[in-house]
This record gives structure tokens, sequence and C-alpha cells, in this order.
């Protein structure tokens, strides 16, 4: 089990955040940490702390790539726990 | 031009080329409805339920490739769409579902009718948006074309308030965008390791998957596995899209699928999957899978490369063209040692199983696979095309009907809707009017959606429905049969008299339960020029076989 830390770039629209939480609750993935902020009008800064394995996130990151309203998304960091 | 959003709606959806919507009015889509009253080039289908609107949509986009379009009321005539939706998402079926929504100063009010249908489709929809100004009508819809048809398709919902419906806008066509496709560039180092693997292998496979009926790569299919000689076999969604009875290919794979197909899976030493994403119901136990081959994926969609079963070689991009730039760096080769092994399984199966579900048996009941293999045979001109709901006669459809034609097979394979058949037939025969459309259905799944009986009268609906009835929940009877020591629980169905119901609807029928009456009723249906249903009563207990039993490997199918 590792803790990773995931950060997203994404429009500022309605239902994004019910868009990428809802794929966390769908692996069953708790979110540990959240922080979103407004850059600009059009984009929001994300930054999500999760536990997890490499499997299941690797899986996560591509599932979310599909959102529509996904402008980025990294693996900034990955802690053993 | 000022216009209404009502009108802009409909104006945007025939710009876009729809021809075709099938729909269900009601209190908040109610201007949009009479925006398309005097609209001639736009056909609406009336159906009986939301559900068979969505179900249609998905039939005609799955007949097509183009677009289905489904029209619903807010509150439940949306929440009827969900069952619908979630069947193309599981599919990859492009459709667009356009609902009505409360004004917008009642959202969140509970107002009548009400339902967040956006917070509900979420996770069953690529995209879904909720438009309250009508300004944005003809971008977003549009947009809506783009992403339910761009790479891996499926359906996207868009929910537009009454008000948005009432109000103004500036209508300008330059505004509605028609979305060139591109494609992802396909990695070349990966398509020339893709052939060392293909031309270095002794017992290459190819898994043939819906992504090769999406992306109409049937032509490219045959080209590669002609000059490769690979055999080919194909996952439920894959079937039709290479000819059943071509000499490499190799059956049905999953759980019901050909005997050969499954238990030889695991001694290739090399598995070329083409638009396939190894569900379950194909691999079986993972554990035990294809453990002696190098797999190539070859997938649209970067999210099923490496899912289920690890890819040596994971390529994303378009079966045709990945296909297309492969067939031309590939050695011609043939396997002929291999394909005997696939001819001698297949020999197996046929004295074991196929020989004795086909042939009628004196003072015995009519069985599933003879009706099948009758109406095959008599509409094996490739003009037909099955649409199947789900259960036994499923199964039975898949296997034994001889698929000569792409895309003359659709059936619910992901979600597995009971009920799907009929109203995805409607779909399928309006944009198909020239082929012999045939639902094949059991009698649990018909009286699913049996309401929509109804529109084959009034929208002159040539629809042929072939009900193959048991009097059972066959497929889990099986299972109870098999895994419950045949605890029949609440499985067995008293039914109504179908051909009475149809005859209600003045829908001709016949019911048939001796071998000896089949073949003419089956001509009957074919011939009829309007819709027919035929019941055939079949055999109660009849088990489909092989089978994979749940949790089991695909070499450990079982023949009986």
């Amino acid at each position: 089990m590792n803790m990773y830390v995931i950060s997203l770039i994404t429009q500022n629209t309605l239902c994004v955040l019910q868009r990428v939480a809802g794929m966390f609750s769908r692996y069953r993935v708790n979110i540990e940490h959240i922080n979103i902020s407004k850059h600009t009008d059009k984009i929001s800064y994300w930054n999500i702390v999760i536990h997890s394995e490499d499997e299941k996130v690797e899986l996560l990151q591509k599932q979310l790539s599909k959102i529509i309203e996904l402008v980025d998304i990294k693996i900034i960091d990955k802690v053993p726990l | 031009m000022q216009i209404t959003g009502a009108e802009a709606i409909i104006k945007s959806l025939i710009h876009l080329g729809v021809t075709d919507i099938f729909g269900y009015p009601g209190g908040t889509i109610m201007p949009t409805y009479d925006a398309m009253f005097h609209e001639k080039d736009l056909r609406h289908i009336l159906v009986r339920h939301e559900q068979g609107a969505v179900i249609a949509a998905g039939g005609y986009a799955r007949a097509t490739n183009r677009v289905g379009v489904c029209v619903a009321t807010s509150g439940p005539g949306a929440t009827n769409l969900v069952t619908g939706i979630a069947d193309a998402m599981l599919d990859s079926v492009p459709i667009v579902c356009i609902t009505g929504q409360v004004n917008s100063s009642l959202i969140g009010t509970d107002a009548f009718q009400e339902a967040d249908i956006i917070g509900m489709t979420i996770p069953i929809t690529k995209w879904n948006y909720q438009i309250c100004n009508a300004n944005e009508i003809p971008y977003i819809i549009s947009k809506a074309f783009h992403i339910a048809r761009y790479g891996r398709p499926g359906p996207v919902l868009i929910d537009i308030t009454k008000d948005a419906q009432f109000n103004k806008l500036e209508f300008n066509l330059a505004d509605i965008n028609i979305h060139q496709y591109h494609y992802p560039k396909i990695s070349e180092a990966q398509i020339s390791q893709a052939a060392h693997l293909i031309n270095q292998a002794k017992r290459p496979y190819i898994l043939a998957g819906h992504g090769i009926a999406i992306s109409e790569a049937e032509q490219e299919l045959l080209e590669f596995a002609n000059k490769t000689g690979i055999p080919v076999a194909c996952t439920l969604h894959g079937l039709s899209t290479i000819n059943t009875n071509h000499p490499l290919y190799a059956g049905m794979l999953g759980m019901h699928g050909n005997y050969g197909s499954n238990l030889l899976t695991n001694e290739a030493d090399l598995i070329i999957a083409i638009g396939m994403r190894f569900d379950d119901r194909v691999t079986g136990n993972l554990a035990t899978y294809a453990k002696n081959a190098k797999i190539i994926h070859i997938d649209i969609d970067k999210a099923e490369l490496g899912k289920n079963v690890f890819a040596h070689v994971a390529i994303e991009g378009d079966a045709k063209e990945v296909l297309g730039e492969l067939v031309h760096i590939v050695s011609p080769n043939n396997h002929s040692e291999w394909i005997k092994q696939f001819a001698d399984l297949h020999n197996l199966e046929k004295e074991q199983i196929v020989d004795h579900a086909i042939t009628p048996k004196p003072n015995s009941q009519i069985k599933m696979a003879e009706v099948i293999h009758m109406l095959s045979q008599k509409t094996d001109d490739g003009n037909s095309i099955i649409v199947s709901d789900v259960g036994q006669h499923q199964m039975i459809a898949a296997r034994y009907y001889s698929f000569n034609k792409a895309k003359t097979h659709i059936t619910s394979g992901g979600l597995g809707t009971m009920g799907f058949a009929l109203p995805s037939a409607i779909g399928v025969k309006t944009a198909r009017p020239t082929q012999n459309v045939i639902a094949v259905v059991g009698d649990g799944g018909f009286q699913m959606n049996i309401q929509e009986l109804a529109v084959l009268v009034q929208d002159d609906i040539a629809v042929k429905i072939l009900i193959l009835n048991n009097g059972y929940l066959g497929m889990v009877r099986q299972w109870q049969e098999l895994f419950f020591d045949k605890r029949y629980s609440f499985t067995e169905l008293l039914n109504p008299d179908f051909v009475k119901i149809a005859e209600a609807y003045s829908i001709p029928g016949v019911r048939v339960s001796k071998h000896e009456d089949l073949s003419s009723a089956i001509d009957q249906m074919l011939n009829s020029p309007t819709a027919f249903l035929l019941e055939v009563d079949v055999e109660k207990e009849e088990n489909v076989f092989p089978m994979v039993p749940a949790g089991c490997g695909v070499g450990e199918i079982r023949l009986s």
C-alpha cells in the first residue's frame, strides 16, 4: 500500500468534482485529502491524496483521463506506507 | 435569425444529419415536440416507454455506426432512460439522449417531475450536460454528437430546461461544428514489434471484438487473417465481423462460445486481440487465462490496454488503421497444423453437441438450436439482421446462426439488458428498412418491453419476432439446475398467449410446437410484408453447452 499524490487540471465547470470523486468511489478508493482551487475562471488545479496500489492507480489515471473536462493528470508523489 | 431554443434543438439535429429520432413526449419537453410537429425532415417514432426509445436509438446506432437519438421528458421520462444508457455505455454505442428539465428557476425545489438526471447519469455516460441558456444549444448538441462518436463511442445525455427551450436565441448554422475525427497517431515502433511477434509465432490467434465492427475494419481483418493464415475467433459482439463459414473462423469465445475456440486459447503462443476488452465472460478465470501466449492488444481506448490482461504490445489506435498498417508488414504464412487442432475440436463439438441440437428427434419437443439453424438456412443471403435479447436464446442465436455479412448480429452484451431485442430491432429496422430484421427473444425478455409492439403497427415497422418459449427464465434456470441443485427459485413463468397479444395489436402471428410445422411457419414469418410474431414452444429444460462455469478457466470448458 502506498500513498499517492495526484495532481489534476480540469475545466472549472459544474459537476467536475462529482465526475472525479465518482471515479474514485467506483474503484473503492477513499480520498484522504483533496484541495481544489480556481486558477482562472476556466481552469481549476487539484491535489488529491489516496492510499492504494500501483495497478489500481494506473487504471484510475486512465479512467480519469477520459473525463471530458479533464485537461491534465499527473501522479506527482508516491510514498510507501 | 431569432428562433426558440426548441427550434434550435430540431434544426441542430437536422443539420447534424439526424433523420430519425425515438421518443416520448411529456411536460418539460413539450416545446421541443411542438417544434418538430411540422418538421418533415425528421421522422419521430413514438415508443410506449422511454426505455424503448433509448434502446431503439442504440439499435439504430449499432446497425449504422451513426449517432442514435432519443428524446424524453424530465423526471420519470429521464430516469426510464437509465438502463438503456448504461447498456450503450457498456457496449460502446454512440447515442445522444435529450431530456427535458424543469424551468431553471425551479431546479432544486423538488418541482413536479424534477430529477437530477445529470447526477444520476454521470457514471454511465461519456459526457452529460445541462443547458439552462438557449444560446448554448447549437454548440452543445454538436459537441454531444462529436463526443458520442469520437474514439470509443458511447452515450451522451443533454438535459435542457423548459425555459431554455422557450427562450429565443440568434441561430447561426456556423455555430454547429461538424467535427472531424482524429485518432491518436499509431506508434510505428509498436506496429513493427507486433509484426515481429506475428511473424515468429507458431500458434498465433486473433480475437476479434466489437471494435472491428465499430471501426468498420471487416475487410482489413479478412486481409490480415488471409495473409497471415491466423485463425480468428470472435467475441459475442465480434460476431459477423468475419464470415462464420470462412476456413480461418475458429468460433465464438466466451462462457457459451465454441469448444475449440475457448480451449485453444491456452495453447496459443500469441494472441492478437483487436477491439475487445478481455471481458470476464470471455476470459473466465484470469489466473489461468492464456498463460502460454504473448499478447498484442489493439484498442482505441487506452484504459482497456492492460486492464484485465497484461499486454506485451499495447497499441492504442483505430482497428481499421492499425490492421491497415500491419497487413503490409507481416509475412505471408499458414499454420495448417494449428488450424487442424481447431478443426478437430470443432468436429468433436459438432458430434457431441451441435448435431444433436439441430436434428429433430421423433416425439420430442423442438430445440432452440433447431429453430435458429433452420432460420439461418432460410436467410443465408446475408440480408437479415438478427437482434437477440438476453439469455439462453441469445447464446443459441449466436452459436447456431451463420453470420456471413457485417453488422448482421446485434445484441446486448455488456449489460445483458433483458427486454433489449424488440426496441432495438425497431431501431435497426428504422435504420435498415430494406433488410429483414428478426428479433429473437425469450418469453421472459419479450415481456419486459412487450408494449413496443404498438410501435410496429403505428409506425409501420416490419420487425419479425421469433419467441423461443420454454416457460422459464432459461439461463437462470440452467444455473439453478447445474449449481443450485435444481432449486428453480422463481424462474418458471406462466405466460400469456403471445399470438393473441400480437393479434390485439393487429400483428399477425403463429404458434408452433411440432417439428413438422416449423419450416412453413418460419417461411410465413419471413415472407410477411408486415411485422409478424412467431412463437415456438421449445424444450423446457434444455441447457446451453459448451459452458465455462463461472470462476473456471477457459481450459475447463464443459461439453455437458
